[in-house]
């Protein structure tokens, strides 16, 4: 594995000097390309493709890319994964016209072209524009099931943008879901931390759809929600305000392994004193409302480091990638957010990674869609 | 607070039903249920195992179900299985029915097995997905017994067709072979026929639609007596339901002569307004044909479907006659003011503009009165014809009532083309009509009005035709005016004068002014002309032009012409009584609406009598226009003036009817020459002309508007007798004029110094 990266304001340019960096490593099978969201996508091709050549190529935008320097808003990271142990296969399709799952189950399908391989993982980049996220996983597990664990995240634009896009060879796609299949001789360690804890006593979900909360404990689920933090009133009436409080107070939804985390920030559904969250929150399950600080998910980035180094049971981390979600920087603010990526860069570890719309990641059941967490590939 | 665990099981087991129920075909609901059992149970794996094996999973690569190791597993009660990724796994069995031929299944990695609360409800939602798959799998047997009742649907099918036609006003034939052709399709059976009583008979039936009937033979059919027609003669009689088989039948109403061949036959009654008015048979000649309930109740839907169609035909056209004008067929004036709202409403939308064309008759009255009513009549529908002719399909004209007819032009993008229909609706009806052999001519005046988009309603728009084509009329008839908010703003303006004149002599506001007459010769006073004036309290002092139309219009003129005539002649009494000088003549002004009352010789009898003035002092100036009327009644009118030996001008002679004729058989005794002559009188010849012809008739000749010595001059040397004018005097008020009349010695010369 090796990473090369740019800050250089033409994204072309960067795009060119990231991969040729990158392009260091043994016997490159796949590119991944991690590209601030502030690029035009066609430059970053036009940087990419010729480098490239047939190496499959992948990547996506997003708000701030990780590289071992800190964050970026500009320019581009490449990761290059290779070798003699390490076979790749890639696949695009368009989630639009209600397809997710059929889109999902499609890209899934190139699992079986690495099939021969010991430790294989999924690595997939979704648009964090698509809502139905969890339908592109339910298509993706139907293919592979338990099998094989589940990696990636969704595209992200800049921040109060409105534009994402995805990267798969020479294309430039929006609406898509990309996958890169990954079989290596070698061990991959996936983790996935996010660093806030329950508190409180659990509410049931009595009344939802899909991400759609109306009730918890049989009352108005926005009300309630924000009654049981002791929300100032404003929060109640300003859908601004309601935002910026909710973003840092995500709820847990149980699970055997600990809590899921659901961002309800949206304001979508303020009006009718809804909660929304882009991923399922069960009727008939338990919340919690989750309290984090700038400690307690700062350690959470450092020990998800830690447990996909450990995944691979003994061997070193040749290099990592990490998905970090786009709102726990607003629980950290700038100068957390700093402190975070120097807690994921390993000293003599190459790592480059972007924030994401939601996390993917799974090694156990069969929820892989995540928000508010962090979210780690390590290759052995 | 509840308990937590304890609705977590139950809710979810809600939660599962709700997606279950969701989709509607068993493969998907197999998929959704391990999908969902998995997600709640956070398992990797979820099974559905039927008796032939798996029927679903979740958790295992596609194509890569270890079926026999879970059957294997499900069989031998095994609590763990490996699965390929997630390792060894902890495994929940549920059964799914009673006789245990499938089960719902799912494994789990991890350390802990599955507690108590999950296994329970794992098994609810196995018990739910049985439930589930059991009403799918009876839906679709359910589907397949629709299927039989497709006979059904095609019921209403042809229901909703007849309904359909009857909706949009298809015409009545149209609607009645539709529904003998439905049953025909239906029924399948040989012939349907629909009976209706003859309206000129009632005992005899009008064979109106028929279905599978030969052509001869329906022909033949086409009225047959009702007490012939067996089964439909009983259907009407009895008023219900008739059903024959072939024992039963003696003579179908439509197999009088085809009675061998049919097998069975059935009719029901239908009805007008609950009134049996016909029925409808249907007769088979298949083998072994009866009709049972169905069959009958088929037949009895369709005789309600005529039934209706019946009933809604009358209701349309009487509805059509309230709405439509009797005599010409054109739209009512509710029918009208209804089609211009929707127009508007519609133009509103389309962003288009509607006018509306407000004609009316000029000289109706005159065709009634002279050639009768039933003339009168003919020249309405005649009209009503023409007007037609001159807009579209979409346009709607109407009667309004009498000679006012009107028309909505819809979809106008300007005034233009409403102007072009005025003109042409003015054209055609300016053509003569031909009436019992006589032609009869007659003029429109039209008012024309533009919808202006979402601000105006039907009745104002037509309110506002109605004050353009009464500018028509007051600008000369058989012409169009548009409607400008100018016309509202004077008609309101004139309203309220109209009021204000009606109050002017109760509350004294009308004077009269004098102006002085001169003998020419001697340029002495002789007389004078008395002029009203109406000092209005806000107006201040209107002039006659501006007050005497409108008095003219609403026959105030008459109490106004009399009270001038009545207060001139007192004042001018008087003055004469004061007078050294001769005596003065009064001239004041009748108009013709006073010339036309009957009693006009005893009211001038009457005045002169209470007022002292001597009459062959008064002088009566008409008008040229008088003389149009020239009816004998008129001329013995002012015969009887004569005789009280007042005398009569001509007021503003030249200008108006220009028949000498007149002059002749008439009692005149003056003629007034127009200020238009004598202001020409130097240099043109027409005045000088005026006073010889005068004079060679015998008449004073009095020359108007005076206003210089030039003209005096030639007026003078012309031989013309009398004068008035600026050049003498401006008419003035009684107090102002008193001393002119009075002093032996004032003369104009000594006026201007």
């Amino acid at each position: 594995m090796a990473i090369g990266w740019s800050t250089d304001i033409d994204p072309e340019r960067a795009a060119r000097q990231a991969l040729r960096e990158a392009l260091g490593g043994e016997d490159p099978k796949l590119i991944v390309a991690f590209c601030a969201a502030t690029c035009e996508p066609q430059a970053v091709i036009a940087g990419l493709s010729p480098e490239a050549g047939s190496i499959p190529l992948i990547g996506c935008s997003t708000d701030s890319v990780i590289t071992p320097d800190g964050l970026t808003t500009q320019g581009v990271a490449v990761v290059t994964l290779g070798g003699g142990g390490l076979s790749v296969a890639t696949s695009a399709d368009l989630v639009s016209g209600g397809r997710a799952r059929e889109a999902g189950a499609a890209v899934a399908d190139c699992v079986a072209e690495v099939r021969n391989r010991r430790y294989r993982t999924l690595l997939l980049l979704t648009d964090g524009f698509v809502s139905e996220q969890e339908l592109i996983l339910s298509g993706v597990y139907g293919v592979v099931g338990a099998s094989i664990p589940l990696i990636g995240g969704s595209a992200s634009p800049t921040r109060g943008g409105d534009r994402t896009f995805q990267i798969h060879g020479g294309e430039s796609m929006t609406q898509a879901v990309i996958g890169a299949a990954i079989g290596s001789d070698a061990p991959l360690g996936i983790s996935l931390r996010h660093g806030w804890r329950r508190f409180g006593e659990p509410m049931v979900v009595t009344h939802s759809d899909n991400g759609l909360v109306k009730t918890l404990n049989d009352q108005p689920a926005l009300s309630t929600y924000l009654h049981r933090l002791g929300a100032p009133p404003e929060a109640y009436e300003d859908p601004v305000v309601f935002q910026a409080f909710a973003r840092t107070r995500p709820i847990g939804v149980s699970r055997r392994i600990g809590e899921d985390l659901r961002d309800v920030s949206s304001s979508d559904y303020f009006e009718e004193g809804w909660l929304y969250s882009s991923a399922e929150i069960p009727e008939g399950g338990l919340v919690w409302l989750m309290a984090g600080d700038t400690q307690s998910v700062l350690d959470a980035a450092g020990a998800a480091v830690d447990a996909a180094a450990d995944a691979l049971g003994g061997s070193a981390p040749l290099g990592m990638l990490a998905f970090d979600c786009v709102s726990r920087s607003a629980i950290l603010g700038q100068d957390g957010t700093r402190r975070e990526v120097a807690n994921i860069v390993e000293p003599g570890v190459p790592i480059v990674g972007m924030y994401t719309w939601g996390e993917i990641a799974r090694t156990q059941g069969i929820n892989a869609y995540h928000n508010l967490t962090l979210a780690i590939l390590a290759l052995g | 607070m509840r308990t937590p665990e304890a609705p977590r099981s139950t809710q979810r087991l809600g939660e599962f039903l709700v997606f279950l129920s969701s989709v509607s075909d068993e493969a998907t609901v197999v998929r959704v249920a391990v999908e969902r059992a998995a997600i709640a149970l956070e398992a990797e794996v979820a099974v559905v195992l039927g008796p032939e094996g798996v029927v679903g999973a979740v958790g295992f690569a596609a194509g890569a179900v270890p079926a026999a190791v879970l059957v294997e597993a499900v069989l031998n009660h095994r609590f763990r299985i490996r699965v390929p990724g997630a390792g060894l796994c902890h495994l929940a069995v549920a059964p799914m029915n009673r006789r245990n031929q499938g089960y719902l299944l799912v494994a789990r990695s991890g350390v802990d097995g599955f507690a108590a609360d999950e296994v329970g409800l794992l098994r609810g939602m196995a018990r739910a997905l049985e439930l589930t798959l059991e009403t799918i799998r009876t839906l679709a047997a359910e589907r397949r017994l629709m299927a039989s009742l497709r006979q059904r649907q095609l019921l209403l099918e042809q229901i909703s067709n007849i309904q359909r036609a009857i909706t949009r006003r298809a015409p009545h034939q149209e609607v009645l072979d539709l529904i003998t052709l439905g049953a025909h399709h239906l029924l399948g059976d040989d012939v349907v026929a629909l009976w209706m009583c003859d309206p000129d008979d009632a005992d005899m039936l009008l064979l109106v639609s028929t279905r599978g009937l030969e052509t001869d033979v329906a022909r033949r059919l086409w009225r047959v007596p009702l007490t012939e027609a067996s089964v439909p003669g009983r259907a009407m009689l009895t008023d219900g339901l008739v059903v024959a088989s072939p024992s039963g039948l003696t003579r179908a109403g439509i197999a009088t002569d085809d009675a061998d061949r049919i097998v069975a036959a059935m009719a029901a009654p239908v009805h007008e307004t609950g009134v049996v008015v016909g029925c409808l048979e249907v007769t088979s000649r298949r083998r072994s044909r009866s009709y049972n309930a169905g069959d009958q109740e088929i037949l009895r839907v369709f005789s309600e479907q005529v039934s209706l169609a019946v009933t809604d035909a009358r209701t349309h056209e009487a509805m059509r006659r309230a709405f439509h004008d009797p005599l010409t067929g054109l739209a009512s004036r509710t029918l009208f003011t209804d089609k211009l709202d929707h127009a508007l409403a519609a133009a509103a939308r389309d962003g288009t503009q509607v006018a509306v064309l407000f004609v009316d008759l000029d000289s109706f009255k005159i065709v009634n009165d002279s050639l009768g009513h039933a003339a009168g009549d003919a020249l309405l529908i005649g009209v009503a014809e023409r007007v037609r002719s001159c807009i579209r399909d979409c346009d709607v004209a109407a009667r309004l009532g009498g000679d006012e007819f009107a028309v909505v032009l819809v979809d106008l993008t300007d005034e233009r083309p409403a102007a072009r229909v005025a003109e042409r609706v003015i054209e055609a009806i300016r053509a003569p009509f031909l009436i019992d052999g006589k032609e009869a001519f007659v003029d429109v005046s039209v008012g024309v009005a533009i919808g202006v988009s979402g601000t105006m309603c039907g009745q104002s728009l037509l309110g506002n035709a109605d004050l353009a084509m009464y500018q028509a009329k007051r600008n000369g008839k058989g012409r169009y005016e548009i409607f400008h908010p100018e016309l509202r703003t004077a008609f309101t303006s004139r309203l309220d004068l109209e009021a204000d004149l009606r109050h002017a002599i109760e509350r004294d506001q009308l004077v009269l002014h004098y102006q002085p007459i001169f003998d020419l010769a001697s340029v002495e006073v002789v007389g004078v002309e008395a002029l009203l004036r109406w000092q209005h309290p806000r107006r201040g002092l209107i002039p006659p032009r501006e007050f005497i139309p409108l008095a003219e219009e609403t026959r105030l003129i008459i109490p106004l012409e009399v009270w001038a005539l009545t207060n001139a002649c007192f004042q001018v009494s008087r003055w004469n009584r004061q007078r050294t000088a001769g005596p003065l003549t009064l001239n004041v002004n009748l108009s013709v609406r006073q010339v036309q009352r009957s009693d006009l010789a005893e009211l001038v009898a009457r005045t002169l009598a209470e007022t002292g003035l001597a009459s062959e002092r008064l002088v009566l100036e008409i008008t040229e226009s008088l003389f149009l009327q020239g009816t004998d009644a008129i001329l013995e009118r002012l015969r009887q003036l004569e005789r009280l030996r007042v005398r009569l001008a001509v007021d503003d002679f030249g200008t108006g009817y220009s028949s000498l004729a007149y002059l002749a058989r008439l009692p005149i005794h003056m003629i007034k020459i127009d200020k238009s002559f004598v202001d020409d009188i130097v240099t043109g010849p027409l005045a000088r002309a005026i006073v010889q012809l005068g004079r060679t008739l015998g008449l004073t000749t009095l020359a108007e508007g005076i206003e210089a010595s030039d003209q005096l001059d030639a007026l003078r040397e012309a031989g013309c007798q009398l004068g008035q004018g600026f050049y003498f005097a401006k008419p003035l008020a009684a107090a102002e004029i008193e001393p002119m009349l009075l002093n032996p010695c004032w003369s104009p010369a000594s006026a201007q110094r």
